[in-house]
């Protein structure tokens, strides 16, 4: 066996490589190294950090591997190479981490044969949630050199003293989609984890960021290296032989035919029935989990109806138990699926095969979600990604269209990190005091390197530790015993003096292992069919279901037979089944796309004003590379909204008041040129300040591009004149943008997840023990006021509210556009505008309570006296 | 008269003053009842894992010394579910030993009636004071008192267990069940989650046409009528429902 000296010659990327490694990659790739795999290698045998940026399919998991597997062979060549970890692989999708050891298996079998060895001197390990108990022990006994892992896991690892050696020798750290984790709270617990980790080795490992596109000078490569270290990032262009993606956009209604969902639904089984017939696998992405279930469950029914087979339909939802979506996964890599319906879970890594087509339902948000879903298709050579936009209303068509046409020309957004969220703080502190006593200083410092930290506050840093230790606590109250004060909390996590903090108890290290990571999942009850986990069902749901109900999983119609504390036993049924509500968030437009629309709305308002009907249909057509029918459906939307109102302007806010959809409210819908989040914050100060002066319960419902208050009837002729103008002073804004968040749930519900990812309340408590009384809802209705109440500047609570104001809130885009001054447009319409009803939809309202709750119960008491006096309630 | 209001504040029913504190008081003997307090809430989470902060103790006291600030009561009748716990702690021990003693303090007799939660501390009972026996029933002007986890025979019964909440435009107000044969208490503490009686599945004693929904709001008690009218309708009164409806809206478009 030998080493050859490094081959100079220039240009060729593979000439870095030891003989056996270049031997084996010419023999297996005789087209040479991809752009990504070129620009990669020598930034990476250079011992440079990296964010290697490059689209799917262009050779990434090489491009990150085979400088490393490089390495490792020249060291055992050299009979260097000690039995001691040296690369750790964190991705954030478990199903993910097989197929990296998949495809690190053949390289690593290829050298092999290349050497002539009988084994291959260097080992691979998987440490997931799914690895078993003798497997961990394992990996624990005898480190593999790399070990491919989950954030999770690898916070779990750190959190064990017993693995506090083995992190010594790690020279490499290579974190996959980066673009996903870095904007994320998960991402945020992975940066600290990665100093934590290199705190432990003695050579400071590089880092090899892998990411799908993102933009030039992104916050990226801070999140990954951190601010203390220098990152390449190197942009690698796709492959020669990949072809650009075709992107279409359907619209599932024809003009005339709006409102008509259920023909809609008819339609959207039909076109996917073709799409079934004409190509090998379709992807449809539906966002969210109950939609995918009535797309299988309808497809199926339609085969079974026809006599076809329907087992080559599947849904795929982070609801359903992993075996049955491991199935699900395998069969589309064998090609054994037409279509996967999913919400999200497939948008990411996991290796699904070949997929012809990548459908969306309605939108994806933003440009570079959907690049990322489209990106999942045409991954064989040479074929090209397809896109199918089907749209069932004009609204998400006007959507889509505009999404198109900024993913054509690759307008993806730049990558936001969350700064220095303190719930994760929380959940690291306890994570480090689980691997034993640490010091408050050395903490602080560890964090202030991470890249999604380094805005923490020392202030705030030392409050979660005051949190965990148990010293916020409710202040003495006015019957304090005198002796034996009981503790002011309940189970402290750690104690810390004297400038070191520790876990309080063995308990403290069971709940946090228990309960590591920050996926926030409802409470759920599993379902079971003939003693076969299917998956899961809310436990909000599961709590209504009684034997003889029907419910929709798995893209079957499911009939309970028994209901257990925790557990549905189900069984097949052929009747009518409702579908499960699952809690997520609904998907908006990202700020760039929001304003997108808004400007292309203006655009052809204007060019219908100005040429008429016939031009704006040719512009449709032609600019935006719209479809006949689909440029007449919006055409016929422009132009009714024409009819009774306007076309809103960039630079004014054009208000509409109408009746409400229950009649016994009036409607003020905003149309606003903004994204949900900037109109949440704006529609909370309206909503405040209409609520002072009417002093009555509200309620507002909130969309992008605008947001709509439903206003009493009974009090809408004392509305005073020139409220709007003062509702939308910028002056006191953010004041009220805060009474409005206070005056309803959305904090509160945000706390929810805020307590659960700060080790607070724990989503898996102690075994036997959980509380049951105060119901699902007692975090958000009862602690958050409590705590609150106790301690206005709980760092949870700190962090709910930044988390309100700054992720789901843009607030600084909503200031920023009211500072513009826009001209207020006031409308007086007979019925909600065609506009209002395709953008806004009012009716999914969230209540705004400036009552007390006396008052409100009066109310309610009039209103039943006179229904019982005859009258209408 | 069988309803009456005593003060702005509470509703007579048979001589019992429904109060906003959640408790019936007999004006008469000077009686005070109650039910579902849950003390040592915090406990059994602490002991399930959950960092939260103390506080039942304390707000049970406030309510009762409000309650005891507007009625003269002599003796209080906690009507079961003493405690949260099934397993209680000595935190929980502790809390109702300060109970139990800050009564005393003022000259309340204190009546516990078994509770369903109470099972294990009356094993134990609370030693510091003086044995924990509580009983099963309390009779009292024709009336029986007790907690209503247990069939229970009973002309007229005055009974917790169900913690009967109504919900209305994002508000919880706890609330009575009131007929000529019963009284179903809210339950004391706050921490109780409840049954919605206007729109949850209610036991069949609640649907009889002549039971009433008494509600507590803030400093005030309001009668609302028969439940069976509140349930009628609360299908006009109820706030939509969050979340994604997959069912069609049919929604024409009224504009030309």
């Amino acid at each position: 066996m030998h080493t050859n000296a490094i081959e100079t010659a220039p240009g060729h990327a593979s000439s870095i490589f030891s003989s056996a490694v270049r031997a084996w990659f010419e023999a297996t790739y005789p087209d040479g190294p991809t752009p990504a795999q070129a620009l990669a290698w020598p930034a990476i045998a250079a011992q440079e950090h990296v964010l290697l940026v490059s689209p799917t399919g262009s050779g990434k998991t090489l491009a990150a591997f085979l400088a490393i597997l490089d390495e490792l062979h020249r060291e055992a060549a050299e009979s260097r190479l000690a039995a001691s970890l040296r690369c750790v692989y964190v991705s954030p999708l478990r199903s993910l981490n097989y197929d990296i050891e998949r495809n690190l298996r053949a390289p690593l079998e290829g050298i092999r044969r290349q050497l002539g060895l009988d084994q291959s001197p260097i080992r691979v390990g998987v440490r997931t949630g799914d690895t078993s108990p003798h497997e961990r022990r394992r990996l624990r006994d005898q480190p593999p050199h790399i070990l491919i892992t989950t954030p999770e896991s690898l916070s779990l690892l750190l959190s064990q003293a017993a693995w506090r050696e083995r992190w010594r020798g790690v020279t490499h750290l290579v974190i996959d989609e980066v673009h996903a984790l870095a904007p994320t709270k998960r991402g945020a617990d992975l940066s600290v984890s990665l100093e934590r980790l290199t705190e432990h080795t003695v050579l400071a490992p590089r880092r090899i960021g892998l990411s799908a596109t993102c933009r030039a000078g992104d916050s990226a490569a801070l999140y990954l290296v951190g601010p203390t270290r220098a990152c390449r990032v190197l942009y690698a262009p796709a492959p020669p032989h990949a072809q650009a993606p075709t992107i279409q956009v359907e619209s599932l209604i024809e003009p005339g035919e709006q409102g008509h969902r259920g023909l809609a639904h008819r339609r959207l089984i039909t076109r996917l029935r073709q799409l079934a017939a004409h190509e090998r696998t379709t992807v449809v992405f539906a966002n969210i989990r109950a939609m995918t279930e009535k797309i299988i469950l309808d497809l199926r029914l339609e085969a079974l109806a026809r006599g076809e087979d329907d087992s080559v339909y599947a849904a795929h939802h982070s609801a359903l138990d992993r075996e049955r979506r491991r199935q699900i996964e395998r069969a589309l890599q064998e090609g054994r699926l037409r279509i996967a319906a999913t919400s999200t879970s497939l948008e990411l890594g996991v290796d699904i095969g070949t997929i012809d087509v990548a459908v969306q339902l309605g939108l994806p948000g933003g440009v570079s979600r959907w690049l990322q879903r489209l990106g999942r298709s045409g991954r064989r050579q040479g074929a090209q990604p397809r896109g199918i936009l089907l749209t069932s209303t004009p609204a998400e068509l006007m959507g889509a269209i505009v999404t198109a046409w900024a993913a054509r020309r690759g307008e993806i957004e730049p990558t936001r990190i969350i700064p220095a969220p303190l719930d994760v703080v929380c959940q690291q502190l306890v994570g480090m005091a689980c691997a034993g006593e640490q010091s408050v200083d050395d903490a602080y410092r560890i964090l202030l390197r991470s890249g999604s930290m380094s805005t923490l506050e020392r202030r705030d840093f030392e409050r979660c530790l005051a949190f965990l230790a148990g010293e916020l606590g409710s202040p003495a109250s006015a019957f304090e015993p005198s002796q034996g004060a009981p503790p002011r909390t309940t189970a402290p996590r750690l104690w810390s003096r004297n400038g070191w903090f520790g876990v309080r108890s063995p308990r403290v290290v069971r709940w946090f292992r228990a309960n590591v990571g920050t996926i926030h999942t409802e409470e759920s009850a599993r379902v079971f069919s003939g003693g076969a986990a299917l998956g899961s069902v809310e436990s909000a749901y599961a709590e209504r279901l009684a034997r003889g109900d029907r419910f929709v999983l798995d893209g079957r119609a499911l009939e309970v037979v028994k209901v257990e504390s925790g557990a549905i036993h189900v069984k097949l049924t052929s009747n009518e089944a409702y579908l499960p509500r699952w809690t997520s968030d609904r998907p908006s437009l990202t700020r760039e796309l929001a304003a997108l629309v808004a400007t292309f709305r203006l655009e052809a308002g204007r060019i219908l004003l100005e040429q008429g009907a016939l031009a704006l249909e040719l512009w449709l057509e032609d600019r935006l590379s719209t479809s006949g029918s689909a440029a007449r459906l919006l055409l016929d939307l422009f132009e009714s909204q024409v009819r009774v109102s306007e076309i809103p302007a960039i630079d004014d806010v054009l208000v509409e008041s109408s009746p409400g959809p229950s009649d016994e409210t009036v409607l003020h819908a905003f149309h606003v040129p903004l994204h949900r989040a900037a109109c949440e914050a704006l529609a909370r100060a309206v909503a405040a300040r209409y609520g002072r002066v009417l002093g009555r319960n509200l309620s507002i419902s909130v969309a992008d591009l605008g947001w709509s208050i439903e206003i009493p009837a009974e009090i809408a002729d004392t509305i005073p004149e020139g409220l709007m103008e003062q509702a939308l002073d910028p002056r006191g804004f953010q004041t009220d943008v805060l009474e409005g968040l206070d005056r309803g749930e959305l904090v509160a519900r945000r706390f929810q997840r805020v307590a659960a990812t700060a080790l607070m309340v724990l989503k898996n408590p102690e075994p036997g023990r959980r509380v049951r009384v105060g119901g699902l809802n007692w975090v958000a209705a009862r602690l958050y006021p409590l705590v609150k109440a106790t301690c206005p500047d709980h760092p949870l609570i700190q962090e709910a509210t930044r988390e309100v104001l700054e992720d789901l809130l843009d607030l600084p885009t909503a200031l920023e556009w009211l500072g513009k001054r826009p001209r207020l447009r006031q409308r007086r319409l007979a019925s909600a505008s065609p506009f209002t009803l395709a953008w806004i939809d009012p009716g999914r309202s969230e209540p705004i309570v400036f009552e007390s709750s006396a008052d409100a119960l009066k109310r309610l008491q009039s209103r039943l006296t006179a229904a019982a006096r005859g009258g209408t309630p | 008269m069988n309803h009456a209001e005593t003060d702005s504040r509470s509703f007579l029913h048979h001589g019992w003053a429904l109060a906003p504190e959640r408790a019936a008081v007999d004006l008469e003997t000077r009686t005070a009842v109650i039910a579902d307090l849950h003390l040592g809430y915090e406990w059994a989470r602490g002991s399930a894992g959950d960092c939260v902060p103390r506080h039942s103790l304390a707000e049970t006291l406030d309510r009762l010394a409000g309650l005891f600030a507007r009625h003269a009561v002599e003796r209080l009748i906690i009507a079961g579910d003493l405690v949260e716990s099934t397993r209680p702690c000595e935190s929980t021990l502790l809390d109702v030993t300060r109970l139990m003693r800050w009564l005393h303090d003022r000259g309340i007799e204190l009546v516990a009636l078994m509770g369903n939660h109470d099972l294990a501390l009356a094993r134990r009972g609370v030693a510091e004071v003086k044995q924990f026996a509580p009983r099963e029933r309390f009779e009292l002007r024709g009336w029986t008192i007790a907690h209503g986890h247990k069939r229970i025979a009973a002309a007229r019964l005055i009974s917790g267990h169900e913690h009967p909440v109504l919900r209305f435009e994002g508000l919880t107000a706890p609330c009575f069940l009131v007929a000529d044969d019963m009284i179903v208490l809210p339950a004391f503490s706050s921490n109780a989650s409840g049954r919605d009686v206007a729109r949850g599945r209610i036991p069949e004693r609640w649907a009889r046409d002549q039971v009433r929904c008494v509600a507590a709001a803030e400093d005030r008690v309001l009668e609302l009528g028969p439940l069976g009218a509140i349930r009628a309708a609360h299908l006009q009164l109820a706030v939509p429902v969050r979340g994604a409806s997959l069912r069609p809206r049919r929604r024409s478009r009224k504009n030309p």
